[in-house]
């Protein structure tokens, strides 16, 4: 996966094409220049055979929540929409409308709706339509919870008991306490996955003997860019692959200095014939904190780089849709999007 | 101009379509091989994907994408072309382009998760 080692020497413009260069008070070389007449002699015009044997991709991990993936020939604005896409137009199920019946706790009204609206819920939302403003409330794109919790005391506690949650029932009001109400057909469509918050210990508010909340909720389906509450995911990042070259050899103390410069395991000191040498082992681990850049023993032996078309993607999902299933999603809603554009233009010529 | 495979193809289609989704703006196409476009309801997003897409056509001298305003949701994409194509047909070039590589990163995607050549956690300590 790591692409070919560059030679120190490299300022070239393959460098300058295809690296990022990271120097001690700035950044150069940003932006990409991989286009047709740029370079002499190079033909960069797109090509989908030459693409699909450049691009890569790798999962490195995967679990119900996160996933990190490596994924190198393709361009930042292609990634960057991936990315942006990711956060703000997957789209989720989240509560919208809060219906309050009672609520005597301490938490106001607004709040407790705003609280509730961020509460992942376990829903797929491609089994779902979008409620438009004169939609009316439907079994196909409305689920509704139930959260009637009322607290009181526990008569069994000692007297001395401190711990509210022992003196009373029902002291914290948990994610878990909502109660789905399936309308419609929608206890047979989702008998395989019941509706249900992702986690059941998240606290919605606290309550002392006597406070009620009793409320109804409507679930819609939404997209992050109207509110945060609908993002699938905690985060969506990605960061370019670090590369670190030397020139000659860093050897003696130097190397053990050097060593020090970079987090564990990106360097390596070996001894090669009683000498101690320094040695570029994993430059995936590093944060690129130049610190090494800092020293001027080091000065032009060492060049910091960031490979400009190798993006480490890391996805965080808040649970209601796993990673590897958000990914897909992602690139769907851009495929969709230029169907979506391509036919928008082909009716305004038509109607020219 | 929209080639007559277009047309067809949208005729057949049963999808509604957002007539107001694309247009292009009034004065900006003195000659076919320019235009600028402007696009409802997208940001950057779509606007620096295309323009991307659009740069790596050799036909193409020109692209790029702007939002003129940050409180209206619309992107320009301004495109200039050689005499050897137009501006819409650099535009259906573009967008195809991206269709291709989003379906690429899909296919590689799903291989490679079949593949299983990965680290799985069952469950991550929340």
């Amino acid at each position: 996966m790591v692409s070919e080692k560059k030679n120190f020497a490299h300022n070239d413009i393959e460098t300058l094409r295809s690296r990022v260069i990271v120097e001690r008070d700035r950044v150069t070389s940003t932006a990409s220049t991989d286009f047709p007449h740029t370079y002499p002699g190079q033909d960069l015009a797109f090509n989908l055979e030459r693409f699909k044997e450049m691009f890569k991709i790798k999962i490195n991990r995967l679990s119900k929540t996160e996933m990190e993936f490596d994924m190198s020939g393709i361009d930042a604005s292609i990634a960057n929409a991936f990315r942006r896409i990711l956060i703000a137009e997957v789209p989720t199920m989240a509560i919208s409308n809060v219906f309050v019946m009672n609520n005597t706790s301490i938490v106001v009204d607004e709040v407790l709706a705003h609280r509730l609206g961020l509460v992942p819920i376990l829903a797929d939302p491609t089994k779902f339509d979008f409620k438009t403003k004169d939609d009316t409330p439907m079994d196909t794109n409305t689920i509704v919870f139930k959260l009637a919790v009322r607290c009181t005391r526990n008569p069994n506690a000692p007297t001395t008991e401190t711990d509210p949650l022992k003196k009373y029932n029902h002291s914290s009001v948990y994610s878990g306490d909502m109660i789905w109400d399936p309308k419609g057909d929608q206890a047979e469509r989702f008998k395989e996955c019941p509706i249900k918050p992702v986690f059941d210990d998240i606290v919605i508010a606290k309550l002392r003997p006597g406070q009620e909340i009793d409320v109804e909720m409507h679930c819609e389906k939404g997209l992050g860019q109207d509110h945060a509450k609908w993002s699938p995911v905690a985060t969506a990042t990605y960061r370019l692959l670090p590369e670190i070259l030397i020139n000659g050899e860093i050897t003696g103390e130097s190397a053990v200095k050097f060593q020090q410069c970079f987090p564990e395991g990106v360097v390596d000191v070996v001894v090669e014939n009683g000498v101690k040498k320094a040695v570029v082992v994993n430059p995936r681990k590093d944060t690129v904190s130049r610190e090494v850049l800092r020293h001027a023993e080091f000065e032009n032996k060492v060049k910091l780089t960031r490979v400009r078309d190798h993006f480490i993607f890391t996805i965080e999902s808040v649970g209601s849709i796993e990673p590897q299933d958000l990914f897909v999603q992602a690139v769907q809603v851009l495929v969709d999007k230029c169907a979506q554009v391509k036919r928008a233009l082909q009716a305004a010529l038509h109607s020219e | 101009m929209p080639s007559t495979k277009a047309i067809v193809r949208m005729e057949e289609d049963p999808i509604e379509i957002d007539t107001g989704k694309v247009t292009i703006v009034p004065g900006t196409m003195t000659e076919p091989q320019c235009a600028t476009f402007c696009l409802q309801d997208e940001d950057h997003t779509l606007g620096n994907a295309v323009r991307w897409t659009l740069m790596k056509n050799p036909e193409v001298d020109f692209a790029s994408y702007s939002i003129p305003h940050p409180s209206e949701a619309r992107t320009n994409i301004r495109v200039q072309t050689s005499d050897k194509t137009t501006a819409v047909d650099a535009v259906f070039k573009g967008l195809d382009d991206l269709t291709d590589i989003c379906s690429h990163v899909i296919q590689s995607f799903q291989a490679e998760l079949a593949k299983g050549e990965f680290e799985y956690e069952e469950e991550t300590a929340l």
